[in-house]
């Protein structure tokens, strides 16, 4: 008898405690979802004006191929023919473009003349995407001039881990978490400068400030 | 010259984000973007985020992998179909997912979104938190058995698995609790998940990862191989939260006494050592040395708990050492006393900000103080766990048939795969004894109880 | 078919499969054993070729070296990473096919568990009360151990609380207000108007009219002879800047287009004090620069506040250096743009500020501008674009009305800005297509402008907006200069036309020249006046001192430099300081002499 009054006892105990879990949990899921109201999912990003380009993104992605590469904003980019993000300082004044006087490890800045005015040969540098390992050398000499080299998580390849191991290296906070909608960010200077082609009926700067959250 | 040249490039570099400050606003760009005649200047572009999959695909696969099971589980109790979703789940959530987002981190999700209303927490982890418990509250682990990859991972290669004594597999299993107090506090105070960071398949699923990751992982499937679940059981914090659950579920995974012929089979297979034999009946001096420990460990849980407290409020300064902010403060006063003489990326970064020192300690010293309060909390829920568990294993429980471990078992139905009784339930066989193994007693228990 | 699919063969695939996987995992270790570092370019073979290129950069034989192992770095760089792909699916392929093979092999040849013999003796509910409760036991002394550990580990360098951090940063604080004290006694305040009216601060005198207020000034020396030369020091670098002069420092600036400094001499020795070297702003290409022999890389004269002296160089460079020749900061204005002779207008400073007046555009492009510069800092405090081609020019400061007025000439403009924000207050169309050179000369609420083939103009200084109309108190057609400034004395203006001849009118009515005296020399020098005499510099050094009147012009004195001269004379108590084309003399009575 008193035995099933135990196993009775016993019974209500966990059918309680089964009952509180369940419902706390179910208001514990409620709450944050519901608190997190419209806000769609988030991307880790590069802010790229807090980027001190130390070369960790190339090293520590959990790819083996960082997900990080470097993105050129022609907007910001003077065509210099002496692109300190281009050639070593050293190899500045050669300006030989071979291997010696260049900065980047992969070759995956591509250097095509442009035009030649008033005794000044300018040039274009585009990134090639396959090559770029992230290393940043380009975006820390860059950065001596316009600033117009950096980097950014490139969603194509990055797996969106819940801590992103580079976010843990980097030295100067710079990872932030866009939503995916807008999952890419522009230098601040840049961002002024693409918007206004943005409203000039440019698609292609339309297409990138849809791809990007505002810095601010 | 390239000296010359050198130098002043530093310079104007260090001169920069001054400029850059006190312009306000847009600065002027070094050289001018020309203006070319027939090269209109174009515009960057970059890659759209691919194999994205919308998180209400994410929550309805693993509702339905968690729906088939427990079904597997509890109703068809067929081992085969169980692992077939393991692998599935495996190939869906481990390799193609790579492995992001699992309710072991997801765990971490919730509690910074409990602790930082700012934090925007991802729909997806909060169901893949929630939902899991949900179902461990009705049908047992049948998450771990095999819907988690973490877990899969493990199930299948867990060929060759020696049992653990059980005082070893009890004490060991308390690292679990204390993995999921650290995981908690660091992530509610944005120090870090780190679970994440020593996730031990991760480097796995994803075909690289860094050394720590791939020695950790490495060494975890190694052990797996002889001892069954090695993360699960002794290092999974979600895990931990599971195993609390599951003893309050409502069906879970169990041996019907009343068929039961006590064979054995069962206890052997179970590379969890989650299945216990019956209990036998104690000598009176057993008895009365059983009840001593007992009042012993009830006395004793207090005191365990408040000096677990007390060390944990000692911890303030390593546990805030986790946050990267601040090691930093820490490098940068060194710096500034002249301690430490070379300067790291981080506090050249945190120079160049412009950001205040006296703004840098402050935030490190109030988030010490932080610690001291939340250390002493983790050091009260490690109490908690270890001074239950004194006084678990120092209760004695009467055990009259075979029985599943409510918290141990994760529900991977090999128990049925070997059970005779299943067997003939199945139509595999006819009668028991032709899968018994020689010289074994064909008694059901319920009948050994009766005489 | 089956009599293939037996047990043996299954478990020998197993095993092959088992074999290939730990085969490729050694081949997977191995070779991220002996990676490369993960940037190729960091490979240290190759960081030390470099640095050997660097100083040997003609060394063709390294360049190819260099070439050939660049591409062979980048070419194993990516070949590592495939390889680790590839072995990595192989791996999971391999791993996949054990398990496959080996589960199948086990079904096939499933062994039942044989449970062993239950002994009796206490069961293992009763160990895990026993042995359980020490490995608990145990499990806590290592807990307690390790937070003893980490205790150990890590120790803070930081005060503990908030309280100590404020008491560290009220000494920082103090510290740092020290230092904010030190800075401002570096820099004193601004020097007082005697002080001001004393010193030659900056082109043609303290109020840019080229009137001195000493008197007892020389009026025959020699060059050659060294007769009534008190001193005379070689000047290192070449520039057509006039000296300044502030307490007993004269001040001028030379460049070449490697090379630009101040020079700071004693003024009663000569000696020179110290030497500021100016490096050329890294990023202006120097070739570039556009300048004549007329102008030069340091046309500009200097200028002081009587706490720092400021130069201006060629390439657009503004610096700012201490009386003990430190560098303290600088302003790269950019190169000048669409100047034909080369950047020339000079300095002035107006209450701590330098004024830069930097016009080297055309009207329409927005590159001609009026600048204020924060003297102690370099911080710009404003700038003010003018739709003017490129002038020559050197701004005025006006300072005896109410409020002061920055006077500048461009074509075809005479406009006056408020120092204080830049805004224009006035402007008066008077110099149409003109090469502006002259200085304006402001006396008596009157500015007086004039250039070769325009006017010479006198304009008051009370308007606002476009005054042309009504403001233009005279204007003269006859002995207008290119070059030198006119000179406003009590009662007559006085210019140096460009054909070598003084002209003088008079000071209220303009009207035809009262009188005019060939010279007989060619002029960039302009003239200066000290008490009633004006003292005029040739250009191959020859002095003339004229004492005018409402009659005539007496010449009162002549004397000889001994070598070419293009700059104005500062002027000290009873010295004048008169930089040639290779040294600067200073004028005066010796001791002897004077005695």
């Amino acid at each position: 008898m008193s035995d099933a009054n135990d196993a009775d006892r016993r019974k209500f105990l966990i059918d309680g405690i089964r009952v509180a879990g369940v419902v706390s949990a179910g208001v514990l899921g409620g709450f944050l979802a519901g608190r997190r109201g419209q806000a769609g999912e988030t991307r880790w990003q590069i802010d790229p004006d807090k980027c001190v380009g130390c070369g960790n993104c190339a090293t520590h992605c959990v790819l083996d191929e960082s997900a990080v590469k470097c993105v050129q904003c022609f907007d910001m980019c003077g065509f210099c023919n002496r692109c300190t993000g281009y050639y070593t300082l050293d190899g500045l004044d050669s300006r030989d473009t071979a291997a010696e006087d260049l900065l980047c490890p992969t070759e995956a800045i591509i250097r095509t003349f442009v035009e030649g005015k008033a005794g000044q040969n300018f040039y274009e540098y585009t990134i090639d995407t396959n090559a770029c390992i992230g290393c940043a050398m380009c975006v820390k000499g860059c950065a001596l001039m316009n600033g117009s080299l950096y980097l950014q998580v490139m969603h194509d390849r990055c797996v969106n881990c819940n801590e992103c191991a580079i976010a843990i290296a980097c030295p100067s906070d710079a990872f932030v978490n866009p939503t995916s909608e807008k999952p890419y960010r522009l230098k601040r200077v840049a961002e002024g400068v693409i918007r206004q082609k943005a409203g000039k009926k440019d698609t292609a700067a339309q297409l990138l400030i849809d791809q990007v959250q505002s810095s601010e | 010259m390239n000296n010359l040249f050198r130098s002043c490039l530093a310079l104007v570099l260090v001169a920069m984000p001054i400029g850059m400050v006190s312009a306000e606003g847009v600065p002027d760009l070094m050289f001018p973007v020309p203006e070319f005649a027939n090269h209109p200047i174009p515009t960057a572009s970059v890659p759209h985020t691919e194999g994205e999959v919308p998180a209400v695909w994410d929550i309805a696969i693993l509702l339905v992998a968690l729906c088939l099971a427990s079904y597997f589980t509890l109703v068809s109790r067929s081992r085969k179909s169980q692992l077939a979703l393991t692998i599935a789940c495996l190939l869906w959530f481990g390799f193609w997912r790579q492995g992001c987002v699992c309710p072991v981190g997801a765990t971490q999700n919730v509690a910074l979104a409990i602790a930082d209303p700012s934090y925007v927490v991802p729909v997806t982890a909060v169901a893949f938190f929630i939902l899991p418990l949900i179902f461990t509250l009705f049908f047992g682990r049948t998450f771990c058995a095999s819907v988690c990859p973490l877990g899969a991972m493990q199930e299948l290669i867990a060929v060759r698995t020696v049992a653990v004594p059980r005082w070893l597999d009890h004490s060991l299993g308390l690292l679990a609790y204390v993995y999921l107090g650290a995981a908690v506090i660091f992530a509610a105070t944005k120090t870090g998940f780190i679970v994440c960071r020593w996730d031990p398949f991760i480097p796995f699923f994803r075909l690289g990862g860094n050394t720590d990751m791939l020695v950790f992982g490495g060494s975890i499937l190694a052990i797996g191989l002889v001892v069954g679940r090695p993360y699960c059981r002794y290092l999974c914090p979600y895990g931990a939260i599971l195993r609390l659950l599951s003893c309050f579920s409502k069906w879970r995974l169990s041996i019907p006494g009343d068929t039961c012929v006590n064979c054995q089979l069962c206890e052997d297979v179970c590379p969890y050592g989650a299945i216990h034999p019956p209990t036998v009946k104690q000598t009176p001096e057993s008895r009365k040395r059983g009840k001593r420990q007992f009042a012993l460990a009830v006395f004793a849980a207090p005191v365990v708990i408040a000096s677990f407290w007390w060390v944990g409020s000692t911890l303030a300064v390593p546990l805030a050492m986790w946050h990267p902010e601040s090691r930093l403060a820490e490098q940068v006063r060194l710096e500034e006393t002249g301690e430490a003489t070379e300067s790291t990326d981080a506090s050249d970064a945190f120079r160049g900000s412009g950001m205040a020192l006296e703004e840098l300690y402050a935030s490190a010293i109030s988030r010490r103080g932080e610690f001291t309060y939340l250390g002493g909390l983790l050091g009260v829920w490690i109490g908690i766990v270890v001074g239950f568990k004194l006084i678990h294993i120092s209760a004695r429980r009467q055990r009259d048939d075979y029985q599943a471990d409510r918290a141990g078992c994760v529900s991977c139905g090999r128990c049925y795969w070997y059970c005779p009784v299943e067997k003939v339930r199945l139509g595999l066989i006819t009668d028991i004894s032709e899968v018994l193994p020689d010289g074994k007693t064909l008694v059901p228990l319920s009948a050994v109880r009766k005489s | 078919m089956n009599s293939l699919i037996t047990f043996r063969s299954i478990l020998h695939t197993a095993i092959v499969a088992g074999v290939f996987s730990v085969l490729v995992l050694i081949l997977l270790l191995v070779d991220g054993a002996s990676r490369l570092n993960k940037v190729p370019m960091e490979a240290s073979q190759f960081v030390e070729l470099r640095k050997q290129f660097v100083e040997e950069p003609n060394n063709v034989e390294l360049r190819q070296q260099i070439q050939v192992m660049d591409l062979a770095l980048r070419q194993e760089y990516f070949r590592e990473q495939h390889f680790t792909v590839i072995g990595s699916y192989l791996l999971i392929g391999g791993i996949v096919l054990t398990l496959i093979f080996g589960k199948w092999a086990t079904i096939l040849r499933r062994k039942l568990p044989k449970p062993k013999p239950k002994l009796p003796g206490p069961d293992s509910d009763e160990l895990l009360s026993h042995t359980g409760l020490r490995a608990v036991v145990l499990l806590i002394v290592a807990l307690i151990g390790t937070s003893w550990a980490m205790n150990a580990t890590y120790k803070s360098s930081l005060p503990t609380s908030i309280e100590e951090l404020a008491s560290l940063n009220a000494t920082s604080n103090q510290t740092l207000e020290d230092a904010k004290i030190e800075e401002a006694l570096a820099l004193p305040d601004l020097p007082t108007p005697e002080e001001w009216q004393h010193s030659w601060p900056n082109f043609r005198g303290p109020q840019g009219t080229g009137i001195s207020m000493h008197a007892s000034i020389p009026t025959t020396w020699d060059g050659s002879s060294g007769d009534g030369i008190l001193w005379k020091a070689p000047v290192p670098l070449p520039g057509v800047n006039s000296p300044i002069v502030w307490r007993d420092h004269v001040f001028l600036s030379g460049a070449t287009d490697k090379e630009r400094a101040v020079f700071c001499f004693d003024a009663l020795t000569g000696d020179i004090q110290w030497r500021a070297d100016i490096k050329p702003d890294p990023l202006v290409v120097v070739a570039e620069v556009k300048t004549t022999d007329d102008t030069g890389y340091a046309a500009p004269t200097m200028a002081t506040d009587g706490r720092l002296v400021f130069a201006m160089f060629g390439d657009g460079l503004l610096v700012a250096v201490d009386f003990q020749g430190k560098e303290r900061w600088r302003q790269s204005l950019g190169i000048p743009q669409r100047n034909s002779y080369g950047h020339a207008s000079s300095l002035v400073t107006h209450q701590g500020a330098v004024i830069v007046q930097y016009d080297h555009g055309t009207p329409d492009d927005e590159l001609s501008k009026l600048m204020s510069f924060d003297g102690a800092t370099g911080n710009p405090n404003w700038e003010t674009v003018r739709s003017t081609p490129a002038s020559w020019s050197s701004p005025i400061v006006t300072t005896s009305n109410e409020s002061a007025q920055i006077i500048t000439c461009c074509d075809p403009w005479v406009i006056a800005y408020s120092p204080k924000d830049g805004k224009e207050i006035w402007r008066v169309n008077c110099l149409e297509r003109a090469e502006v050179g002259p200085s304006p000369v402001y006396s008596d609420d009157v500015v007086y402008v004039c250039n070769d083939t325009a006017v010479l103009a006198a304009i008051r200084c009370d308007g606002t907006g476009d005054v042309t109309d009504t403001h233009v108190v005279w204007t003269v057609e006859d002995g207008l200069p290119d070059t030198c400034s006119p000179l406003v004395s009590k009662d007559f203006v006085m210019t140096v036309a460009s054909y070598g001849a003084l002209f003088c009118f008079d000071k209220k009515d303009g009207g035809d020249p009262i009188w005019e005296e060939d010279l007989g020399a060619d002029f960039i020098s302009s003239p200066s006046l000290v008490g009633d005499h004006v003292y005029l510099f040739g250009r191959d050094g020859s002095a003339s001192i004229y004492m005018p009147t409402a009659d005539e012009c007496q010449r009162v004195g002549e004397a000889e430099l001994g070598e070419d001269c293009v700059t104005c004379p500062a002027f000290q108590d009873g010295r004048i300081i008169i930089r040639g084309v290779e040294h600067l003399f200073c004028i005066g009575k010796t001791e002897s002499e004077s005695s």
